[in-house]
């Protein structure tokens, strides 16, 4: 674990000279600047107190609004040292169990009305691919303000109707 | 007609989804407010659409080797734990009480993550 205690910030260019990926820890090492940082990975108790309740926090937002919970996964897995990539790709993996669990709940509840699921579930799966594919190469931030400006303006809309 | 609308829909959440940016947060205003779905029905589907969607973005991040699953699976743990319970809770709400929290939910979540760029802008810059 102690090569989890250093985080290397990758040249960007590098990365994409390499097709982008990520590739074994000597290339690594021999290509980018190291820095010093924040525990990655290895499970201080702090980490562990931050998943745990992080985690209470993601899953009972989840359950509730039946979404979102990834945008506080985000932020939580960045705070604890992932790299921003690792963090969106990990909340996705994160939130799979935990949704699995929500849409027991709700269908047990019949609140779905299956053709309509068929059609949404074709769409966001193709979207998905796309959003999957595109995060290795995208930057992030102006996707983030734009969504995040969406965000406030839709909330705004839904209070008010 | 309503179908073309579900699928257009389903690829813009989709592809901020599979980024892991809360595609959740765009797809359920967009069949509530345009397609007129009640709050509950487009939580569930979202909820639903979520699973084929996220096994084959897993598999292509797990491939760019992004997906650190050891904390993954620890978050996931609790998060079963509360999403059983949140999921529970908002049964007893109808979708017009659950809505307007949504929308405060959407508020607070759009202002937090503007807060909290600013902040990684500041540290970046320190480092």
């Amino acid at each position: 674990m102690k090569e989890n205690k250093t985080k290397y910030r990758f040249n960007f260019l590098v990365q994409l000279g390499k097709d982008g990926r990520f590739l074994n820890k000597k290339y690594i090492v021999a290509n980018c600047e190291k820095l010093p940082t924040k525990k990655v990975e290895s499970f201080t108790i702090s980490t562990i107190l931050i998943l745990m309740f992080g985690g209470l926090l993601v899953g009972f937002l989840n359950g509730f609004f039946g979404g979102g919970g990834g945008m506080i996964v985000v932020p939580l897995l960045i705070w604890i040292g992932l790299t921003d990539k690792q963090a969106h790709a990990t909340a996705v993996f994160t939130i799979l169990p935990i949704s699995v669990a929500s849409s027991i709940v709700y269908f047990l509840n019949n609140n779905v009305v299956l053709d309509n699921l068929a059609f949404a579930s074709l769409g966001f799966t193709i979207g998905g691919i796309f959003g999957a594919l595109l995060l290795k190469k995208l930057n992030n931030n102006v996707i983030r303000i734009l969504f995040s400006l969406i965000m406030i303006g839709v909330g705004i809309k839904i209070i008010l109707s | 007609m309503n179908y073309i609308y579900l699928i257009i829909f389903g690829v813009l959440g989709g592809v901020l989804a599979g980024m892991g940016m809360g595609g959740g947060t765009l797809l359920i205003p967009l069949l509530t407010l345009i397609l007129g779905f009640t709050q509950k029905s487009a939580q569930a589907i979202n909820l639903l659409a979520f699973i084929p969607m996220s096994i084959i973005a897993i598999i292509i991040h797990s491939k760019n080797g992004f997906i650190k699953f050891k904390t993954g699976i620890f978050i996931a743990v609790f998060g079963i734990l509360s999403s059983i319970g949140g999921a529970m809770l908002a049964k007893n709400f109808d979708s017009k009480q659950l809505s307007i929290y949504f929308g405060i939910f959407l508020l607070v979540l759009g202002i937090l993550q503007i807060i909290f760029m600013i902040i990684r802008q500041n540290n970046l810059k320190k480092d």
